[in-house]
């Protein structure tokens, strides 16, 4: 008995509101893929399943080229049609192999492949066939992990597809009660900000809000904090606006270092420092050393950077710089 | 913490049917633990039933081994170049410990943290020996890597320690506790050549961070009795934990300490801010999720740990000092590991020579402890 049959099904009989098997990201342009389509036709037909008995089909796996054969407007699309007696199990793996092996899965596409095949199968055996279902080998705690995430709002799984989140992030996310939760990903949906950024972002407010014995969400919807956020369609704001909310959380959470830089670097403008002379402050003023280096081409810039640098001695900023 | 399952190596165990005094103390454990010991060739079982489980420090603290030292006894403590080291020696009778604080170093130093008792009053003697025999003066310590008093109760070793120390003159031993397990110590000959220390901090640090260890009145009270008994005393603020108020809580700590005991009867009293690896951040958030120890404003330490925001660290100490030398003015007071600006800030000086701190701890030890000056 054949696994499959080959058929050009007509588009009509062939859904995909039933996007159980979805591991690719709802909402991801596919016009890319409508043109090769147009250029080349389908390679690889999509894999389908019968809806009980009627003449219906469901997506298992090709949901964007089903979308683009529907932008360019064609009438049938070629199936491969799962046969009847084919676990959902195996389906939901084929589903997930098939992209897999096509390219790495992005973060989401983990997330959505691990809670699909989670309903099949526990974490151990998830682990077991990883290699030949995920293309690479995932152990039990990473997929624990996975799963965690998938447990978020649907939110969460689709800023990782955007990439305003990130796995690490998201899972320091699982740890958090349901409003600091939806307080986060509020955040992150309105910046684009790099994984350790992220993670800054997360840990700063969860030590916050325990340090001064408020919530989370308390934290996240202060004024100030909202205030920097750009609204979600805002593209063009997002990094500043990143950088302004890491600077509001880290002066909340080392309000005294946070205080101590902003008044060595008022210290260090006042020295108006000459080009080609730089000031080096000891990190986090543990140390007591500061450095300045000159930078110089010739032993007569030399020697004017070197006498620029030794008439700083008597300025009253470096004093105050050095006196903290 | 109850000592739930009790293990002895199997060598040690052939041992002690060789060696009397070695099974009487074995002996002495066991009737006083009261659980049936389980005997182990292999100290990786031990580390392997701690390891698989779900939280292998807590598993551990309710895990006894009884087995021997096969290391130095008696070592040199690990110091840094950085920060300001006092010499000190350690002598090492066990690890890991069964109180439990948020903070506890030992909780990330160990992998896994193992309930080790070094059996074997033979072993610390001769180590010992060699050490009476150097012609200096010496700190020795064991609470390093446990609480030198946790095993009072259930074993003589704290006893033989004073005891042994009584008969020399280039030594003090300083038993390091947050317990109030001193009744064996009470009626021994100790000569002065034991300084029984506490760590101490403020009730609400000790009711919040410092599970299963003595209440600061209790601690106060066994020093009280302890200085009664001739013993010399020693003091740690350390950890101080900063906290809005912590500077009026400290300070009332240092008065109450002197509301039961002379300061002449204090050897020496030790402060440092908490500091920690960064590894041991996640063990306490994970093992005390209520703690918000970890959550202070810490910046990484020249010696890679964590540690308060240096002006942070230095307006506290300023506090302390002054009020310690008011209340206490002849009490020598030192940092573990804290630099030079720290050291000039607060208390006006820097020991910066080589040695120079633990000069002053040997002098103050040679003072106070009857030890022989000419050493020095
Ligand atoms: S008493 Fe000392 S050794 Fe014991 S848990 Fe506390 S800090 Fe660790």
């Amino acid at each position: 008995m054949q696994a499959f049959k080959i058929s050009d099904l007509p588009l009509s009989a062939v859904s995909a509101a039933d996007n159980e098997f979805q591991i690719s990201g709802v909402g991801d342009d596919s016009s890319a893929l409508a043109a090769s389509m147009a250029a080349s036709g389908l390679c690889i037909p999509i894999l389908v399943t019968r809806q009980g008995s009627a003449e219906a089909y469901t997506v298992v796996s090709g949901f964007k080229r089903l979308e683009a054969a529907r932008t360019l407007g064609w009438e049938t699309i070629s199936c491969r049609v799962a046969h009847d007696t084919i676990a959902k199990s195996c389906l939901a793996k084929m589903a997930v192999a098939e992209n897999a092996f096509q390219r790495q899965l992005g973060p989401g596409e983990l997330v959505r492949a691990a809670g699909l095949l989670s309903k099949y199968m526990d974490i151990n055996e998830l682990a077991g066939i990883s290699q030949a279902v995920f293309n690479t080998g995932l152990n039990s705690g990473y997929l624990k992990s996975l799963l965690s995430i998938h447990d978020l709002p649907a939110h969460a799984v689709h800023l990782l597809d955007t990439g305003q989140l990130s796995i690490k992030a998201a899972k320091l996310i699982t740890a958090l009660e349901n409003d600091a939760v939806h307080a986060l990903l509020d955040i992150f949906s309105a910046l684009n900000l790099s994984a350790s950024k992220q993670t800054e972002i997360i840990t700063w407010t969860k030590e916050i809000a325990a340090r001064d014995g408020v919530t989370v969400k308390e934290v996240c919807m202060g004024a100030d904090i909202r205030q920097v956020l750009p609204s979600a369609d805002n593209l063009k704001d997002r990094a500043q606006a990143g950088n302004r909310l890491r600077g509001i959380l880290f002066s909340k959470r080392y309000p005294h270092l946070d205080a101590a830089k902003k008044a060595a670097a008022d210290s260090v403008r006042t020295l108006k420092l000459p080009k080609g002379i730089r000031l080096t402050l000891p990190e986090s003023f543990e140390s007591s050393v500061y450095s300045a280096t000159i930078s110089f081409t010739s032993v007569q810039e030399f020697a004017k950077r070197a006498e620029a640098l030794g008439q700083l001695s008597g300025h009253e900023g470096l004093k105050s710089l050095l006196d903290r | 913490m109850k000592i739930s399952r009790l293990f002895i190596d199997t060598d040690l165990e052939k041992e002690r049917n060789r060696d009397e005094s070695l099974n009487r103390e074995i002996d002495y454990l066991i009737s006083k633990i009261g659980r049936t010991p389980e005997m182990v060739g292999d100290s990786r079982e031990i580390y392997d039933l701690i390891n698989a489980a779900d939280d292998p420090v807590t598993v551990a603290k309710t895990i006894l081994y009884i087995t021997r030292n096969r290391g130095a006894v008696v070592r040199e403590c690990p110091g840094t170049s950085i920060y300001t080291c006092c010499d000190y020696t350690i002598l090492h009778t066990g690890t890991f410990c069964t109180m439990d604080c948020s903070y506890c170093i030992l909780q990330a130093y160990f992998h896994p943290p193992v309930l080790q008792y070094f059996a074997g009053l033979d072993i610390l003697s001769n180590g010992l020996d060699e050490a009476f025999g150097q012609e200096k003066i010496l700190r020795i310590g064991t609470g390093e890597y446990t609480d030198s008093l946790i095993w009072e109760p259930v074993s003589p070793m704290p006893a033989f320690l004073v005891e042994k120390f009584a008969g020399q003159k280039n030594a003090v031993l300083e038993l390091k506790t947050k317990t109030v397990n001193v009744n064996s110590l009470m009626d021994l000959d100790h000569n002065g050549k034991t300084i029984l220390a506490w760590s101490v901090n403020t009730p609400a640090v000790i009711g919040s961070e410092e599970k299963g260890t003595a209440a600061l009145s209790a601690r106060l009270a066994a020093a009280r009795d302890c200085a009664a008994k001739g013993y010399k005393l020693a003091f740690h603020f350390d950890p101080l934990v900063i906290y809005p108020g912590c500077d009026i809580a400290y300070a009332n700590v240092i008065r109450t300490i002197f509301d039961h005991v002379p300061p002449e009867d204090v050897v020496w009293i030790s402060i440092g801010t908490f500091r920690f690896m960064p590894q041991l951040k996640p063990i306490v958030e994970k093992r005390f999720p209520d703690s918000t120890i970890a959550y202070g404003e810490f910046i990484l330490g020249l010696d890679n740990k964590m540690r308060y925001f240096k002006p942070l660290r230095i307006g506290l100490y300023q506090k302390l000092v002054r009020v310690l030398r008011q209340v206490a003015p002849g009490v020598l007071v030192y940092y573990c590991m804290e630099d030079q600006e720290v050291w000039e800030k607060t208390m006006g000086f820097f020991p910066a020579k080589d040695g120079e701190l633990g000069h002053m701890l040997d002098k103050a030890a040679a003072d106070k402890c009857g030890l022989d000056r000419r050493l020095l």
